[in-house]
C-alpha cells in the first residue's frame, strides 16, 4: 500500500527538520510525490495540525512470552506498542523459560510480527541465576541475534561475574543495560522510603538501593570499557553518578521512563498497587534532577519499562502485588504533556529521547528521509483527551495514568510501510 | 578410534584412551627428539590468530618446525575481518585450500567449533574467549604425568582465581577422569569455584575440600596449580589487597611444603609465585612449558596421522 499525509508538522532531528511538509510512502520507503504515480491502492491522510515523527524505539518493555502470556503475549505487547507510536522496542529476556539461549532467542524471533520489530535482549547468566554467565555466541549466532544484555530485576549482584560479562559483551560489541537495585540492601521494600511509605506502613526503598549499583557499573564501564546502560533511572544521586561519569568520558548512559517523569510517590496515594513499580516513583526532588538531565543530555533516553500484569495480580495488598505498570500506549502523551507542554525541552528534544538516541544505540536509522523505509507515527498535540486503560490493546490495564487529562493521542504509526496503527477517529 | 583428523575443540574431546596416547608419543618425542625432526616434513600449519598471544602461537609453531613441517599464518587481530562469524567460516575454507592442519585463536567463545564445521582440515582450539584452551590441559597432565608416574593417589592442590580459570576447570574435569585424585580448592570467597564444577565433582565422587588459606594447604599437596588474583576482579581494592598475599606462593610458604611437590602454573606469572622460588627443585612450571611444545608435536603428528 502507497501513502500520502498531507499538512503534518514533520519533526526530524536528525536533518534538521521542523516544518509543515508532505510525505509520500511507496512500498515501504519514503518516496517523492512522483514515484506514486499510477499507484492502485493509495491512502491519504490529513494531518493538519498534527505532528509526524520517526518511529518510537523503545530500549525496555516485558512481553511475557514465552511463559507468562496471561499478562501479555508478543502479539498484543506489538499492537500495544504501535498503538503508541513505536515501531522498534526491546523485549527483556526474563520470560519462562528466560532468553539465555540460541533457541530461545529464535523462538521469541519466530514470533514477531508486522507490528513492531523486536531488538531482543539475553540475559546476562543462565537463567538469570547470577551463578554462570549466559551463552553469548550461541544468542548472537541466532537468528536476527540480540542487542544488548541483562539480568532484568534479578540484577547480576556477583561483582567479579558481571566483571568476566562486561568483557565478554565488549567482544560482541554488545551493551549491558542494566537494572540497578542493590539486593543485599533491598530487603522487601515495597515503594519509595519516604513520607508516604512511613505513612502507609510499608517498607521503603531507599535512593541508595539504585545508587549503589549505578557505582558499581560506573567502576565497571572504567574497568573493561563495556558500554553500560543503566535503566530506568529513579534516584537523584544515581542522576549525580551518571552525569559525573559521562563528564569522565565513560560509556555509561541512562534511561528513564514516563512515569518517573511524571510522577512522585504522592501517585501511590490515589493509584495504589498500579503506582508500584520498581524502582518506586521517588520524590519532587528526584523528578526535577530527572528532568535537569534529560535537559543537559546526562539521561539520553525515555523508555517505558512496559510491564503488564493480570487486573487480578494488580488487585492484591499493594505488599503482595507484583511491580511494574504498562506504559506503551501512553509514553508519548505523557512524555510530551509533562515535558514539552511545560517548556522544559523541545518537540525535537523529545524525539530525539524517544527515537532518535535509542534508534542510534541499536544501530538503526528512523530518519524520515527519501528512500528510507517509512518507519513514523502521527500524534495529534491540539487536542485534549482522556486516557482509558480499557481502550488498551495491551493484556495489562495496569496504569496510574487512567483518567490522565493529556496532549498527544497517537493517530497513526507506520511501520515498514504498513500502517500498524490508526484512530478510530483519524479519517482517510 | 583414530586421532587422525579429528579437531581438537574443547579439553575433554578425546578418551583417556586417546589422551594417554598423546602422552606416550610426547615421551617417546622428549627421549629422542632428533626422530622426530622430519616427519612433517611438506606439511603446512597454519595459525590464525584473532588475537595476540605470543606464548601460545610460539609453542605450536615451534613445535611444527621441530617435527620439520612449516609455518604460515597470522597473529594481530585485523579488526575488519573478525567482526562477523561469517568471516571466519570463509576464512577457515580458504586457509584449508593451503594447510594442513589449522591453530586458532580468536576472542569470542564457541569460534573454534563454528570453524571446525567448515574446516575439511584438522582444527586445534588455542583458545576461544573464556571458555576453552585445551592444549594448555594437554600440557598439564603431561607435566603431572611424567614427574609423578600417575595421577592415582594424587593431592591436587588449585589456589587463586579459581572461578574464572578455564584452566582451572578443564584440569579439574580432566583429572576427574581418572581414579583416587583428590582435590584441595584453595582461594579467597570472591573467587571460588563455579557451582557447576562443584556439582561435577560431587558427581563423580571426588574427594574435595574448600579453603581460604593457601599456607595452611600447602603441607598436604602432591601437586599445586597456581592462578593469578587479580585486583580487577574485587570491587573494593581493600579486599584486594587485604588478600593478595595469602595467594602469593613464596620460600617461606614453600618451608610447609612436601620435597615431592610440584608447583605448576599456566604462565605468564606476575607475582603470584614468587622469584626466589624459581630456583626451587619444586618449581616445575618452565619445565611444564616445555612440555607443551612437546605435547603439541605429539598431537599434530596424530591429528595429520603421522605414526
Amino acid at each position: 500500500m502507497n501513502i500520502i499525509i498531507k499538512n503534518g508538522r514533520v519533526i526530524d532531528p536528525q536533518n534538521g527538520i521542523d516544518e509543515i511538509r508532505d510525505i509520500y510512502v511507496k512500498d515501504g520507503f519514503f518516496a517523492n510525490l512522483d514515484d506514486l504515480n499510477g499507484s492502485k491502492e493509495l491512502s491519504f491522510f490529513d494531518a493538519g495540525g498534527m505532528i509526524i515523527t520517526p518511529g518510537l524505539v523503545d530500549l525496555h518493555v516485558h512481553f511475557r512470552d514465552p511463559g507468562l502470556t496471561h499478562k501479555e503475549d508478543i502479539e498484543t505487547g506489538s499492537k500495544a506498542a504501535a498503538r503508541g507510536g513505536y515501531t522498534t522496542v526491546c523485549p527483556m529476556p526474563n520470560t519462562i523459560p528466560v532468553v539465555d539461549n540460541k533457541e530461545t532467542v529464535e523462538l521469541v524471533r519466530s514470533k514477531e510480527t508486522e507490528f513492531v520489530e523486536l531488538a531482543v535482549v539475553g540475559a546476562l547468566s543462565k537463567g538469570e541465576n547470577g551463578q554462570e554467565l549466559a551463552d553469548y555466541s550461541g544468542m548472537m549466532e541466532a537468528k536476527g541475534g540480540i542487542c544488548a544484555l541483562s539480568d532484568d530485576g534479578k540484577t547480576l549482584m556477583d561483582y567479579s561475574l558481571m566483571l568476566e560479562a562486561s568483557k565478554r559483551a565488549k567482544n560482541y560489541d554488545l551493551f549491558i543495560t542494566d537494572h540497578a537495585e542493590n539486593h543485599d540492601t533491598n530487603i522487601g521494600g515495597v515503594i519509595n522510603e519516604g513520607e508516604v511509605s512511613r505513612k502507609l506502613g510499608l517498607v521503603g526503598i531507599k535512593n541508595s538501593v539504585e545508587s549503589d549499583i549505578v557505582e558499581r557499573d560506573v567502576k565497571i564501564a572504567k574497568e573493561t570499557g563495556c558500554h553500560m546502560h543503566i535503566q530506568h533511572i529513579s534516584a537523584k544521586e544515581s542522576v549525580e553518578l551518571i552525569r559525573k561519569a559521562k563528564c569522565d568520558g565513560l560509556p555509561i548512559t541512562a534511561e528513564v521512563t514516563p512515569h518517573h517523569i511524571a510522577l512522585t510517590e504522592e501517585a501511590v496515594l490515589i493509584h495504589g498497587s498500579n503506582a508500584k513499580m520498581n524502582p518506586p516513583l521517588r520524590t519532587e526532588n528526584d523528578r526535577q534532577a530527572i528532568i535537569e538531565a534529560l535537559k543537559d543530555g546526562t539521561i539520553e533516553y525515555i523508555a517505558t519499562d512496559h510491564a503488564p500484569h493480570s487486573e487480578e495480580e494488580k488487585a492484591q495488598k499493594i505488599e503482595k502485588a507484583p511491580f511494574g505498570i504498562v506504559g506503551l500506549e501512553t509514553a508519548f502523551a505523557v512524555c510530551y504533556t509533562t515535558l514539552v507542554k511545560t517548556g522544559y525541552i523541545s518537540l525535537a528534544e523529545l524525539v530525539n529521547l524517544m527515537s532518535v538516541n535509542p534508534a542510534k544505540l541499536l544501530n538503526i536509522n528512523t530518519s524520515i528521509s527519501i528512500g528510507n523505509v517509512a518507519n513514523f507515527a502521527i500524534f495529534n498535540i491540539q487536542d485534549k483527551y482522556v486516557i482509558n486503560s480499557q481502550e488498551f490493546v495491551s493484556k495489562g490495564k495496569n496504569t496510574p495514568f487512567n483518567g490522565m487529562e493529556i496532549y498527544g493521542k497517537t493517530m497513526l504509526t507506520v511501520n515498514r510501510g504498513n500502517i500498524t496503527y490508526k484512530a478510530g477517529a483519524f479519517l482517510m | 578410534m583414530e586421532l587422525k583428523g579429528r579437531h581438537l575443540l574443547e579439553p575433554l574431546n578425546f578418551s583417556v584412551a586417546e589422551m594417554d596416547d598423546i602422552f606416550e608419543l610426547a615421551e617417546r618425542i622428549i627421549k629422542n627428539p632428533k626422530n622426530y625432526a622430519e616427519v612433517c616434513k611438506g606439511q603446512l600449519l597454519a595459525t590464525l590468530f584473532y588475537e595476540p598471544s605470543t606464548r601460545t602461537r610460539f609453542s605450536f609453531e615451534a613445535a611444527m618446525l621441530r617435527l620439520g613441517g612449516q609455518v604460515i599464518g597470522f597473529s594481530e587481530p585485523n579488526s575488519s575481518a573478525v567482526a562477523k562469524g561469517e568471516s571466519i567460516a570463509d576464512t577457515i575454507r580458504t586457509v584449508a585450500c593451503y594447510a594442513d592442519i589449522a591453530v586458532m585463536r580468536h576472542p569470542k567463545e564457541g569460534s573454534a567449533i563454528i570453524a571446525s564445521k567448515y574446516s575439511d582440515i584438522p582444527v586445534v582450539n588455542a583458545g576461544d574467549g573464556g571458555h576453552q584452551h585445551p592444549t594448555q590441559t594437554l600440557t598439564d597432565l603431561l607435566t603431572i604425568k611424567l614427574e609423578k608416574g600417575s595421577f592415582e593417589n594424587t593431592t591436587v592442590g588449585l589456589c587463586g582465581d579459581l572461578k574464572f580459570g578455564r584452566t582451572v576447570h578443564s584440569l579439574i574435569r580432566a583429572l576427574l577422569r581418572y581414579k583416587g585424585v583428590k582435590f584441595v580448592l584453595i582461594s579467597p570467597e570472591e573467587l571460588k569455584i563455579p557451582e557447576y564444577v562443584r556439582e561435577e565433582m560431587k558427581r563423580a565422587g571426588a574427594d574435595f575440600e574448600e579453603i581460604l588459606d593457601l599456607k595452611a594447604a600447602l603441607p598436604n599437596l602432591d601437586v599445586l596449580y597456581m592462578t593469578r588474583v587479580q585486583r580487577e576482579r574485587f570491587f573494593n581494592e581493600a579486599d584486594y589487597i587485604r588478600l593478595k598475599d595469602t595467594y602469593i606462593l613464596d620460600k617461606a610458604k614453600l618451608s610447609h611444603a612436601k620435597e615431592s611437590l610440584m608447583i605448576l602454573h599456566p604462565l605468564p606469572r606476575v607475582n603470584e609465585i614468587s622469584t626466589d622460588v624459581d630456583s626451587d627443585p619444586r618449581a616445575t612450571y618452565f619445565r611444564q612449558a616445555k612440555n607443551g611444545m612437546f605435547v603439541r608435536m605429539a598431537l599434530i603428528m596424530k591429528l595429520l596421522g603421522i605414526e
